[in-house]
């Protein structure tokens, strides 16, 4: 005897849930560090948005299928981020939405060109996640700068907030999502252990490089010092590892620059 | 990174235009990061790929630095060629020493050639391994020069053509193997290209047709002269036929050669097509099978006249029946019909070991007298030319033979310890009014007593003889022996049947 339930569709709903938590839970993760430099930055808009790249490279792997869970999981991180930063409890919603269709609109535009076959090792590839970075963040900066207007309460010249929004998105989601890219096609290929191993070296090299350099105290070098000393790490990895330790180089790059 | 938002930069600048430049840095520095990995990585992979393409065409690509006297080779076996002094690809075209000796100047005269710009660098050589084994390498180049024409470095590749070179050895032996087999059997082969209409065949195929070898295609036409021209439409056509079907196409055709002899030849020919499936040649094989045409034609031949042959026989044995009959002793009949008999199987034993060609007439007469062999050369003596009678003669005087020798034994020369035999032929007259004549002469035998009666003796001796070969025939009995004559016109009508040669 048949019972009236599909289980095809509640099993797939099940699913879509479980990703939508998970969605939400670590991109409210990543969201607490983004929100970690908003206070550094005295509290006008986070200067690094890591979130955004995670829910983008997820959706991009995934596939468009699961771009509901993935933006249910966004808006509803980004609510709850909100309120555990005790930030107005009114613009969580509107913020939810630009996060979620940034997400969205990021993940459409590197599948309507480049369908599903997008590879960090592509130079046009990786321009064109530049540029649907770029888009993404923008109109996300766009939809936040106006629901700061229309509520009322700026820190800061809209413009401002604008450039702070869109660049820490973009930042996030050129750092972030490259990374989450790169992992399933390298977890797809047999590593020989001696680049495996010359990557994490390179990677961990990068890391301790970066700590020291933006340790040193305020000074002349400042100018030059950082990037003249950390150049030749990302060169090393760029041009000896595969393209997913180079996504990971410019996140720990990023990571902990901003860190300081 | 130029200008940290936290302890980098001026303080004097608002925080929020450092954070601008912070974040514009490092996006710079991510995406620097970015490009360098794929532009990286794409090399990778574009070197990966020629490798894998070198890998799978077993070609080794190499170039030669001519200013800094330098060589880098790529593929599968430039590990191999760098790591062995002596073999490196510089080496290979300078002082050449790893290059089969037999191979070394033409290898140089080639690279030389190419550096003056007179032809482009292709060579073939040997190359000479460590192990003490050999490959065969084809090598292709070409010089860049710069701009006054001076020559640079010379790029190319090495393909191992070892296999190829083999396979065209054995190719090579196989074909002379072919040939020398072709010569044996007398076997011609030939292609005949259908847009020119000219063929192209070995040597022995042009013998078949008794033209002179070739090695320029022939005119079609040249060729399908030579066959009758009642036969040249049903040839033509089956052609076709076997192109529209394309089936092969087996065939005995007549041709006569430009000396007038006619020869029949076998045919086995087919299409070749081309990768659109149109036709564009004929090709085959054909050899000379005019002995087996006549054999097959002699037996035949034979065929009929063992036929006719038969008929005869019964009809001769059925009158030799009829008139020996007529002896009213079984005993004697069975004696005179069985003696019968066996001078005509005698005379039908020679015709056979001669395939029915003809029997020499001194051997009729000796087979007719068999009984009396320890005789001939002494009292019975044989005189004539070497003369072959057909069949239908040979039986016929055989039988005659046969009853005389029986008579002699009987009642005539050779019946007493004296007598003699003279036995005489020959061909008389010349041209139309040639003869052949034939004397059987008894003497110092018993007085001969002509017959009383002619019976089957006689009928033979006589009358057959006159009726089978319209001979003039005389049988005497002087008292110095019986005397027999044949005498035969050999431009009648029956005598012209009689003498072969």
């Amino acid at each position: 005897m048949r019972s009236g339930a599909d289980p095809i569709p509640l099993k797939k709903w099940f699913a879509e849930m479980r990703l939508a938590a998970a969605i939400g839970i670590a991109y409210l993760a990543a969201a607490w560090l983004g929100l970690a430099f908003l206070a550094k930055s005295e509290n006008i808009v986070a200067v690094y948005w890591p979130a955004a790249g995670f829910a983008a490279g997820v959706l991009i792997i995934l596939g468009p299928s699961w771009r509901l869970s993935v933006a249910a999981g966004v808006i509803a991180a980004t609510i709850a981020a909100h309120l555990i930063a005790h930030r107005h409890v009114w613009e969580a919603p509107a913020f939810g939405v630009c996060n979620a269709a940034e997400v969205l609109i990021v993940a459409w535009l590197i599948e309507r060109w480049f369908g599903r076959g997008f590879k960090l090792g592509d130079l046009p590839h990786v321009m064109g996640l530049f540029v649907a970075a770029a888009i993404g963040a923008g109109l996300a900066a766009a939809g936040a700068t106006a629901t700061l207007e229309l509520l009322g309460q700026p820190t800061a010249p809209a413009v401002t907030i604008w450039l702070l929004w869109f660049a820490a998105d973009a930042l996030g989601i050129v750092t972030v999502a490259p990374v989450l890219i790169g992992l399933p096609p390298a977890s797809h290929r047999a590593w020989p252990s001696l680049e495996l191993a010359e990557g994490s070296i390179a990677l961990v090299a990068l890391t301790v490089a970066g700590t020291l350099v933006f340790a040193l105290p305020p000074g002349p070098w400042a100018t030059v010092v950082p990037a003249a000393s950390l150049f030749p790490f990302v060169l090393w990895v760029a041009g000896r590892c595969q393209p997913v330790f180079a996504a990971a180089a410019a996140a720990i790059l990023a990571a902990s620059s901003l860190e300081r | 990174l130029t200008y940290g938002i936290g302890r980098f930069g001026d303080p004097t600048v608002p925080l929020a235009v450092r954070a601008l430049a912070a974040q514009t840095g490092i996006l710079a520095g991510a995406l620097s990061a970015l490009f360098l990995a794929a532009v990286f990585a794409a090399l990778r992979e574009s070197e990966g790929r020629l490798r894998s393409i070198l890998n799978a065409a077993d070609v080794v690509a190499w170039e030669v630095d001519l200013i800094c006297d330098t060589v880098h080779a790529t593929g599968p076996s430039a590990r191999f060629l760098n790591s062995q002094p002596g073999l490196q690809p510089f080496n290979v075209w300078t002082s050449g020493d790893a290059v089969h000796p037999a191979d070394r100047e033409s290898v140089r005269a080639g690279f030389a050639a190419a550096l003056q710009g007179k032809a482009p660098f292709r060579v073939e050589f040997r190359l000479s391994l460590p192990d003490g084994g050999m490959r065969w390498l084809a090598s292709e180049g070409t010089v860049v020069r710069d701009k006054d024409g001076r020559p640079l470095r010379v790029l190319g590749v090495n393909h191992d053509i070892t296999d190829r070179k083999n396979a065209e050895a054995a190719l090579r032996e196989s074909e002379a193997r072919m040939r020398l087999a072709a010569q044996a059997a007398n076997i011609g082969f030939w292609v005949l290209d259908l847009e020119t209409q000219r063929v192209r065949g070995t040597p022995e195929y042009f013998a078949l047709f008794g033209l002179p070898p070739s090695d320029e295609p022939v005119a079609l036409e040249q060729i399908r002269a030579l066959y009758p021209l009642e036969d040249r439409s049903r040839i033509i056509s089956a052609v076709e036929e076997s192109i529209k079907t394309g089936r092969s196409l087996v065939e005995d055709r007549r041709i006569t050669r430009p000396d007038g002899n006619l020869r029949w030849l076998h045919i086995v020919s087919d299409t070749r097509r081309d990768a659109t499936g149109r036709p564009v040649a004929r090709y085959g094989v054909t050899f000379d099978i005019t002995e087996r045409k006549e054999s097959e034609e002699h037996v035949q031949l034979l065929m009929r006249e063992i036929s006719h042959r038969a008929k005869n026989l019964l009809t001769v044995v059925q009158v030799m029946a009829r008139q020996t009959a007529g002896e009213v002793d079984p005993h004697v009949f069975a004696e005179h019909f069985g003696d019968r008999l066996a001078g005509l199987a005698a005379s039908h034993d020679l015709l056979v070991k001669s395939d029915w060609h003809g029997v020499d007439t001194a051997d009729l007469v000796r087979s007719q007298l068999a009984h009396f062999a320890h005789l001939v050369g002494t009292r019975v003596t044989l005189e004539g030319p070497p003369l072959k009678l057909r069949p239908a003669g040979a039986q016929a005087l055989g039988m005659a033979l046969r009853e005389l020798a029986t008579n002699a034994a009987k009642y005539g020369a050779l019946s007493n310890a004296a007598g003699v035999i003279r036995i005489a032929w020959d061909i008389v007259g010349s041209d139309r009014g040639r003869r052949f004549r034939m004397r059987w002469l008894e003497r110092d035998g018993p007085r001969p007593r002509p017959p009383t009666k002619r019976g089957f003796g006689h009928t033979v001796m006589v009358e057959m003889l006159k009726q089978a070969l319209e001979a003039e025939v005389r049988l005497d009995y002087p008292s110095s022996g019986a005397i027999w004559e044949l005498d035969v016109q050999l431009d009648g009508p029956l005598g012209r049947g009689m003498i072969l040669n």
